[in-house]
């Protein structure tokens, strides 16, 4: 377990607020934010690099022993910059038996350990597939062989702990998703415990067990992948591009709860609801606290009101279901999905559903058609402001 | 234009060479003595400054800490103050009691060994300067990255930032040592212009020059910068060729 304990520091421009973060041994982590949040100021304190910042406070934590005051190369961890930093002066391999020549600068053989790890190398090497590029310049590969070759030279130290920093930034997607493979390979294959950073949404969730998200120096929210597709507050909502975000309050008169949400028009009771009005933090449960709430794009039901009987048939649940009518006003098809987006008829404001675009196509024939949408509140989700 | 008039000003020292008497001149045992002085006195002047410079600037380079800027200030003595100036600094600093103790072991004033200090005092803040520059052009990220594969900082330093800035060290160490061949200011204030003792290539420029021996003048002019202009154009091309030499 790597952790971090109210980890606080300033760098320059960048600060880092009270960071408590867990990893758990063979795990991957993602830091997810934005650019300028401080993300790499993280990696770097954690790798060791910062810790004799004199504004440096609280801990950082391997299996239980404070390794706050460790210098970099006693804490085993193999940190892999952005840029990835591959040494131009030397070849592919002398890159990847870097830490073995540091460690036994004379190649005595006779040590039967590192015999078994050059041997480890070599087959780690082999199965990255970076064996054919052993003495080629560093400057003659492409983006996909430096990531390669980094994660092998980074592996190749032994550490069991990796610290990457976007490494798969500036890759074409083919290349991303054949190398997220990989490194999801490697890492059960070798029981990595890794910190990813990325701003690249899609990246986080198909890499990471857990999702932190860091937003100018504070953890918003830190969870395993199920739970951090709910964003928690309204910066992580933003930054996950969530576009469907109402006021709601509750209204208690007729001493049922019912959850109003003005914007929209609409009222469900609170039984309905997968969260309780506790979890919006209002103990006393004061009457007609106004609160956010969120659904995501791709958990909105739209279907054509002149087939209500068929979309009945298929989803009875919709019976239960607030319900609008109301036109919709633009449609995006983008790589795999359409987005489509609907105005109310007797409210001023839009609600985004995101379809598979062959349903999509079926729905949407032209701007302002007619078309009726439903909300699961299965998927509403409370917002912290 | 920048060729054509530096070539014009070598071109015309020409005008005054007699070929019978210019190579008597240049192989005297005075004009071998200049450039030998010249030579090895320059050589060590580098050697120092580049040592204690490239310390002096990683540390600049790579740390904060108090009152970096006001050093870093003071790498530009050797500019602000003029060479003589600098040169009478040293020979004041030999005549107050310290300096008159360390002067009483290891003689600086009028020796060769205050050659090679005033040359040393005079290139040291520039091979600084220089070597700083180059350092602060190789990403701290390179010797991050050695380090959490094990190295200390040191071999981190020697393994993989020295490798990188070789040859920006070894162009700082060049200009440092064309500074130093050419310094005269302070060089004459503290070691004097002894022919056959203190006299260097551009003293003895200057020398002959009052002496009112033009031809002399014009061969030691010719030697300096034959020496200098063909280090510098050699550095280039072997620079060409290997780029992380």
């Amino acid at each position: 377990m790597l952790e971090t304990i109210n980890l606080s520091t300033r760098i320059q421009n960048f600060y880092l607020n009270n960071i408590s973060i867990s990893v758990p041994e063979n795990s991957i982590h993602v830091i997810l934010g934005p650019s300028g949040s401080g993300k790499t100021v993280l990696l770097e304190t954690i790798a060791g690099f910062n810790f004799n910042v004199k504004n440096l406070s609280g801990q950082i934590k391997l299996n239980g022993t404070d390794i706050t005051n460790f210098p970099a190369e006693k804490r085993n961890f193999s940190y892999v910059p952005q840029d990835l930093a591959l040494f131009p002066h030397l070849n592919v391999e002398d890159n990847i038996f870097f830490s073995h020549k540091i460690k036994n600068p004379y190649n005595i053989v006779s040590d039967t350990n590192n015999f078994i790890n050059k041997e480890f190398v070599t087959v780690l090497a082999n199965n990255i597939g970076v064996i054919s590029l052993f003495k080629r310049n560093i400057n003659s590969l492409s983006g996909g062989e430096r990531q390669r070759v980094a994660l092998v030279r980074a592996l190749a130290t032994g550490n069991r702990h990796l610290l990457l920093d976007e490494p798969f930034n500036g890759l074409h997607p083919g290349m991303r998703k054949e190398l997220w493979f990989l490194l999801k390979e490697m890492q059960e294959k070798y029981k990595l415990t890794i910190i990813m950073i990325t701003h690249d949404l899609e990246e986080a969730f198909f890499l990471g067990d857990f999702i932190s998200v860091l937003i100018d120096g504070q953890i918003e929210q830190s969870e395993s992948k199920q739970k951090a597709r709910i964003p928690k507050t309204l910066a992580v909502a933003k930054l996950y591009g969530l576009k469907n975000i109402f006021n709601a309050k509750i209204d208690k008169s007729s001493g049922m709860s019912i959850i109003n949400i003005p914007e929209l028009k609409i009222c469900f009771s609170e039984k309905q609801l997968q969260f309780s009005y506790n979890e919006i933090g209002d103990k006393n449960r004061h009457e007609n606290k106004v609160f956010k709430i969120g659904i995501r794009s791709e958990d909105i039901i739209l279907y054509d009101p002149e087939n209500t009987e068929a979309i009945k048939k298929i989803n009875p649940e919709i019976l239960d279901m607030p319900t609008l009518k109301g036109k919709i006003t633009s449609y995006f098809e983008k790589d795999h999905s359409a987005l489509i987006l609907f105005k109310p008829d007797n409210a001023n404001v839009f609600i985004e559903a995101e379809l598979v675009y062959h349903k999509a196509r079926k729905l949407y024939t032209e701007v302002n058609k007619l078309a009726s949408l439903a909300i699961d509140t299965k998927y509403i989700f409370p917002i912290f402001v | 234009m920048t060729f054509g008039i530096y070539f014009i000003l070598i071109l015309s020292l020409f005008y005054f060479l007699k070929p019978s008497t210019s190579f008597a001149l240049l192989l005297s045992d005075r004009a071998l003595y200049s450039l030998a002085l010249s030579l090895l006195a320059a050589t060590i002047a580098t050697a120092m400054s580049v040592g204690i410079g490239l310390p002096t600037a990683y540390a600049l380079s790579r740390y904060n800490f108090f009152g970096k800027e006001f050093i870093d200030t003071f790498l530009e003595l050797p500019m602000v103050a003029s060479p003589a100036a600098l040169g009478a600094m040293l020979l004041i600093f030999f005549n107050n009691p310290i300096g008159s103790w360390i002067n009483s072991h290891v003689n600086f004033v009028f020796t060769v060994t205050g050659v090679v200090l005033a040359q040393f005092i005079t290139t040291l803040g520039i091979a600084t300067r220089l070597i700083k520059t180059v350092i602060d052009e190789i990403p701290t990220r390179y010797e991050n990255v050695a380090r959490s594969l094990g190295a200390t900082p040191l071999k981190a330093f020697t393994k993989v930032t020295l490798p990188l800035s070789r040859k920006g060290i070894i162009s700082a160490s060049i200009l440092t040592w064309a500074k130093a061949f050419g310094e005269f200011g302070a060089t004459i204030t503290l070691a004097g212009s002894m022919p056959g003792n203190t006299e260097t290539l551009p003293i003895a420029v200057f020398m002959r020059l009052s002496a009112a021996d033009i031809e002399g003048t014009v061969i030691m002019i010719l030697i300096l910068i034959g020496i200098g202009l063909g280090l510098l154009y050699f550095y280039k091309m072997f620079a060409k060729r290997f780029p992380y030499a």
